[in-house]
C-alpha cells in the first residue's frame, strides 16, 4: 500500500521545521529523504512514525488514516541512528521484543527471531549483548529487529552515519536487498548523497521543510530542477546568464546554444564531466576558448580548472577520466559541451 | 492485512494517558499530603491568634530580646562553621583532585564519616575529647572549656565538611587544563595561577557549599543540644518551646523564622548552579596533575592531618562505648552494648525497620515521581517536579514539627497515622525526597529517549517499556537511591525529635536522650552501632552492585 503524506505541517515555537508538506511513497520502493542537516528530512521521519505529532495534515497508509494512531500501534519498524539496542537484553531478545508486545507464543517467537538473525547473518550472536557487537553488527540487528513483527512499513534514521566508511557500504547492499526481498516499503533518512543515489528508487531533495524535487536518482542527478539540488546531488558548474532575443542564453560575451527555455532563469548547470577539452568538435555544440588555471589529480579522475576568456571572474571546473594528459596551467584551451548538457536551473 | 490483524489479537490495555493520570495524581496527591500540608500547618499555627489570624505570634516573639540573642547565636555560629568547612574543605579537595597525595580512596572516604552517624556524634566525640572529662583537660592538663559557642561551631563544622567537601571536589575535578597551561606559558608563579585561575573557576563551587553548610549547621539541633551548655540557637529554642512548654505557636514562629536563610540559601544554590554549568565547554582539556614533590608533601601532611581529626570522632567515641565508666573506669567493657538502660536495643531495631522501609517505599516514591514528569508526561509534570525539589530548603526539624501541626489534629482523616511508624517512614521519605527526586531524575536522563520510542515502535505501551527496558537500566542508580534513604533514615535527628512516642523510639533520638541523662558510655555504643549498620549496609549494596558489574553508581552523598 502507498504511504501519503498530505499537507503536514509542523512548528517549533517560531521555526516552521515541516511546511504543508505532501508526497506519495509507492508501495514496495525504497524512498530517501536527503537534505541537508535542519531541512526537516527527520522531523518528517519522526511524523510518520508518530513519534511527532504535525501541527496539521494526515498520514494515509492506503486508504486508513494513521494520524491519530498512536506510534506503538501503527505497526511500522524504526532503525534509529544511534545503537537503540536495548542494552539490558541479547541479540536474540532484542529481536523477539516486537513479537512479545504482540502476543505471539514463546516457540513462534524463537522461531521468528532466528530467522531474522539468519537473514542478517548473525545467527551466531544470538546471544551477545549488544556491547560485545561491534556498531555495524548493532545496526543490523536492529535491522532484524524492526523487521521480525512484519511491519506495514520500515523507516530508517539515518541508518549508517554512526558506522565507518567501509562497514558503511557493505551494509548500503544489504539492507537493499533485505528491502527488495521483503518489499517492504521503506523510508529512509539520510544526508548522504551517495547513499541515497546508490539506494533509493525514489530521492526527495528537502530543503527548510518544503520538498524541493522528487524523482529517481537519474532523474535527480540529469534533470535537475533546481540550484539546490543540482549542487546537492554531485558537483556541478553553475554559470550566470542571461536570455538572448533569439532563445539563446548569455554568458559574459559569449552566446550558448540551449535545448530548452530559459523562461527568466538566470542559472545554467554545467556537469564537469560534460565538458571536453580541445579537439575540432561538432556542430551545434558550445565551444568557448579559456585559459587553464590549475589542474588537480585525484587517482581515477582529474579536475582541470578553467577561466572562460568570455566570462571573466567566472571559473568552469572540467573533470577527465583515467589518466589521460591534462593540460599545463596557463595554456589556451578549448572547452566544448552539447546544448542539452546545459540545465536550466531555477 | 496483516497490519490489522496483528493489532486485533494484542490484549486490551489501559491507556497509556490513563497510566500516566493516574501516576501523576498519586504522586501530587502525597506530596500535597505529606509535604504542602505539614509547611502550610506551621505557617497557619504561626499566624494563628486567639479569635482569629495575625502576627500576634510574631510581634509576641519578636519582641521578645532574647529571639535577637538566638538569631545572632544561630548566624554567628552558623557563619563561622560554614566558613571553616568550606575553607579546610576547600584545601582538602584540592589535595585529592589537584595533586599526587598518596590514599586518595582512604582520605576521600575517612572525612565522609559524618554522614554515616547521628550528627550529634561531633558534639559526643569533641567532648570525650576536649570536654570537662576529655582526653585534654583530664589527662593531658589543657584547661579547655568546649561548651557553648565554639563547641557547637566546630562540631558543625565537622558536621558540614563533607557536604562542602562533595560539592567543592566536583567543582575542582572539572577544569580546562588550556587555561592553566596558558598561566604557565606566561609565567606565572603557583600562587598567581591559585589565584587567578582556579579560584575563579571554582567561586560558583565555593559559594554553594557556603550556602549548604550554612544551612546545615543553622538548622541542626543534635550538636547544639548536646554541646552548647548555655549557649542557645534557634534550633533549640523550637525544641524547648514544643517540648519543653508545648507553645507550638511559638515553635511555629521560630521554624518559619528559620525557614528564611534556608530558603535563601537553597534560592541561591539554584541559582549558581545554573550558572556552573556553562564553565567547562565541549572543547575543554582535562587537566592532568604534574608531578610536584614538594606541594604533594604539604597537602600529603595537611590531608592526613584532617583525616586523622575526622578520625578522631569515631574513634573516640567507639573507645568510650568500650570503658566502663569514662572518665574515671578506663577498664575495657563489652557492657554498655548490653543496651539494658531505657528501651534496649528496640529503638535500634526500630530504626532498622523504619530504615528499610524508607528506603523501599522512598525509592518507589522518587521513581514514580520521576516517572511522571519525565517520561508520562502530563500537564501536572511541571507542578510534581517543582513540588518534588522543594523540601530540600526546608529543615527538617521544620517539616517535623509540621507533621505535628498536620497529623496530630483530630481533623486530619488521616490523624490516626500520628504517633505511628508509618508516619516517621513518610516523614523521612518526603524530608529527603528532594535528593533522591534529583538523583533519579538526573540518571533518567542519561538513559537515551532512543530506547523509549524504539520499544514504542517496536508496540510496548508505557508500562512495557518503564518494567522492560527502564527499570533494568535505571536499577543500580535506584539501589543507591535506597541506600541514601536508608542512611538518612538511620541518622537524622532534627526531623523526627518531635514524632517520637514511647512506643516509637528511633536509634538517632536514643543517642541523644541517653546522652542527655550523662549516659554517655551508652550513647556511645549506640552511636557506633548505627555508623556499623549503616556502614554494613553500604558494604552489602557495594558487593551487589560489584557483583552485577555495575559501575559508577555513587552511594554517598
Amino acid at each position: 500500500m502507498d504511504l501519503d503524506v498530505r499537507n503536514i505541517t509542523k512548528t517549533y515555537g517560531p521555526v516552521t521545521a515541516l511546511n504543508d508538506l505532501s508526497l506519495t511513497i509507492p508501495a514496495g520502493s525504497l524512498t530517501c529523504f536527503l537534505g541537508p542537516s535542519g531541512c526537516g528530512k527527520t522531523t518528517l521521519l519522526r511524523v510518520i512514525a508518530g513519534l511527532e505529532t504535525a501541527d496539521s495534515g494526515h498520514i494515509m497508509l492506503g486508504s486508513e488514516d494513521l494520524s491519530d494512531t498512536p506510534p506503538s500501534e501503527r505497526n511500522f519498524g524504526v532503525v534509529f541512528q544511534s545503537y537503540s539496542l536495548f542494552p539490558n537484553l541479547t541479540a536474540i531478545r532484542n529481536v523477539q521484543y516486537g513479537l512479545e508486545c504482540r502476543g505471539w507464543s514463546r516457540a513462534r517467537r524463537r522461531e521468528r527471531a532466528r530467522e531474522m538473525l539468519d537473514l542478517v547473518h548473525l545467527g551466531d550472536q544470538a546471544d551477545k549483548l549488544p556491547e560485545q557487537m561491534s556498531g555495524g553488527q548493532q545496526q543490523r540487528i536492529a535491522i532484524a529487529r524492526a523487521l521480525a513483527p512484519e511491519p506495514s512499513l520500515l523507516l530508517l534514521d539515518e541508518p549508517l552515519s554512526a558506522l565507518d566508511a567501509k562497514v558503511r557500504a557493505g551494509l548500503r547492499g544489504e539492507i537493499r536487498n533485505i528491502q527488495q526481498q521483503f518489499g517492504i516499503t521503506t523510508v529512509m533518512v539520510t544526508h548522504d548523497q551517495n547513499e541515497a543515489l546508490e539506494m533509493a528508487d525514489q530521492i526527495v531533495v528537502l530543503r527548510d521543510g518544503e520538498i524541493e524535487q522528487v524523482g529517481t536518482a537519474r532523474d535527480l542527478y540529469a534533470h535537475p530542477k533546481t540550484q539546490f539540488v543540482a549542487d546537492f546531488i554531485g558537483a556541478i558548474n553553475l554559470l550566470p546568464v542571461s536570455a538572448t532575443p533569439d532563445g539563446g542564453a548569455r554568458y559574459g560575451e559569449a552566446t550558448l546554444s540551449l535545448t530548452g527555455a530559459l523562461d527568466g532563469a538566470t542559472t545554467l548547470g554545467l556537469r564537469p564531466e560534460a565538458i571536453t577539452l580541445g579537439g575540432s568538435g561538432e556542430p551545434g555544440e558550445n565551444a568557448l576558448t579559456c585559459t587553464v588555471a590549475g589542474t588537480r589529480f585525484m587517482g581515477n579522475l582529474q579536475h582541470v580548472d578553467l577561466r572562460p576568456d568570455c566570462a571573466p571572474g567566472q571559473s568552469l571546473t572540467v573533470e577527465m577520466n583515467g589518466l589521460v594528459q591534462a593540460p599545463g596551467a596557463g595554456e589556451k584551451i578549448v572547452a566544448r559541451f552539447p546544448s542539452r548538457a546545459l540545465q536550466v536551473l531555477r | 492485512m496483516a497490519a490489522a490483524s496483528v493489532r486485533s489479537r494484542r490484549r486490551p490495555r489501559l491507556g497509556d494517558r490513563a497510566v500516566s493520570f493516574i501516576l501523576s495524581g498519586l504522586v501530587i496527591a502525597a506530596l500535597a499530603v505529606f509535604f504542602l500540608l505539614p509547611v502550610l500547618a506551621i505557617l497557619w499555627r504561626s499566624f494563628d491568634v486567639q479569635g482569629g489570624a495575625g502576627l500576634g505570634n510574631y510581634a509576641t516573639t519578636l519582641s521578645d530580646p532574647r529571639i535577637w540573642e538566638l538569631i545572632g547565636n544561630s548566624l554567628g555560629m552558623a557563619g563561622l562553621s560554614a566558613i571553616g568547612a568550606v575553607t579546610l574543605s576547600y584545601f582538602y579537595a584540592y589535595a585529592l583532585q589537584r595533586t599526587n597525595v598518596v590514599g586518595k580512596s582512604i582520605l576521600r572516604m575517612v572525612v565522609m564519616a559524618p554522614l554515616f552517624a547521628p550528627s550529634l556524634i561531633q558534639a559526643q566525640g569533641l567532648i570525650f575529647l576536649l570536654g570537662r572529662n576529655g582526653i585534654f583537660n583530664r589527662f593531658l592538663g589543657f584547661e579547655i572549656d568546649i561548651y557553648g559557642f565554639w563547641g557547637v561551631a566546630i562540631a558543625n563544622t565537622l558536621y558540614t565538611f563533607p557536604y562542602a567537601f562533595l560539592i567543592l571536589s566536583a567543582a575542582l575535578a572539572v577544569a580546562d587544563a588550556r587555561l592553566y597551561e596558558g598561566a604557565i606559558v606566561m609565567g606565572a608563579k603557583p600562587w598567581k595561577i591559585f589565584r587567578t585561575v582556579t579560584l575563579p573557576s571554582t567561586r560558583y563551587g565555593i559559594a554553594a557549599a557556603i550556602f549548604v553548610a550554612f544551612s546545615l549547621s543553622i538548622t541542626d539541633f543534635g550538636n547544639a543540644i548536646v554541646i552548647g551548655g548555655d549557649f542557645s540557637v534557634l534550633a533549640t529554642e523550637i525544641y524547648n518551646k514544643v517540648i519543653g512548654q508545648a507553645q507550638f505557636h511559638l515553635g511555629a514562629v521560630i521554624g518559619v523564622v528559620l525557614l528564611v536563610p534556608a530558603a535563601l540559601s537553597k534560592l541561591i544554590v539554584g541559582y549558581i548552579s545554573k550558572r556552573q554549568h556553562s564553565q567547562v565547554t565541549d572543547k575543554s582539556v582535562a587537566l592532568q596533575v604534574r608531578p610536584n614533590r614538594r606541594r604533594d608533601l604539604a597537602y600529603g601532611a595537611y590531608a592526613t592531618l584532617i583525616a586523622i581529626l575526622f578520625l578522631s570522632i569515631p574513634l573516640i567515641v567507639f573507645f568510650a562505648s568500650l570503658v566502663k565508666l569514662w572518665p574515671y573506669n578506663m577498664t575495657l567493657t563489652l557492657e554498655h552494648y548490653a543496651f539494658d538502660v531505657q528501651n534496649g536495643t528496640e529503638p535500634l531495631w526500630n530504626s532498622i525497620g523504619v530504615a528499610l522501609a524508607t528506603a523501599t517505599l522512598g525509592v518507589v516514591a522518587v521513581f514514580i515521581a520521576s516517572i511522571v514528569t519525565m517520561k508520562f508526561r502530563t500537564p501536572l509534570s511541571g507542578p510534581i517536579s517543582f513540588l518534588s525539589t522543594l523540601p530540600a530548603s526546608i529543615p527538617g526539624m521544620v517539616l517535623g514539627l509540621g507533621y505535628v501541626l498536620a497529623f496530630n489534629s483530630l481533623a486530619n482523616p488521616l490523624n490516626f497515622l500520628y504517633g505511628t511508624f508509618p508516619l516517621i517512614v513518610l516523614l523521612y521519605i518526603y524530608y529527603n525526597h528532594a535528593q533522591g527526586f534529583l538523583i533519579t531524575t538526573t540518571s533518567l536522563k542519561q538513559v537515551s529517549a532512543t530506547f523509549d520510542e524504539a520499544s514504542t515502535m517496536l508496540g510496548a505501551g508505557a508500562m512495557r517499556t518503564l518494567f522492560k527496558v527502564t527499570l533494568p537500566l535505571l536499577w543500580p542508580t535506584l539501589l543507591g537511591v535506597g541506600v541514601f534513604f536508608f542512611m538518612r533514615a538511620m541518622v537524622s535527628l532534627s526531623a523526627v525529635i518531635f514524632l517520637i512516642t514511647p512506643q516509637t523510639q528511633v536509634a538517632a533520638v536514643s543517642v541523644l536522650q541517653l546522652a542527655d541523662r550523662g549516659a554517655t558510655n551508652q550513647a556511645a555504643a549506640f552511636s557506633v552501632c548505627i555508623m556499623a549498620i549503616v556502614l554494613l549496609m553500604l558494604l552489602i549494596v557495594r558487593g551487589i552492585l560489584w557483583l552485577v558489574g555495575a559501575r559508577g553508581v555513587t552511594l554517598i552523598r
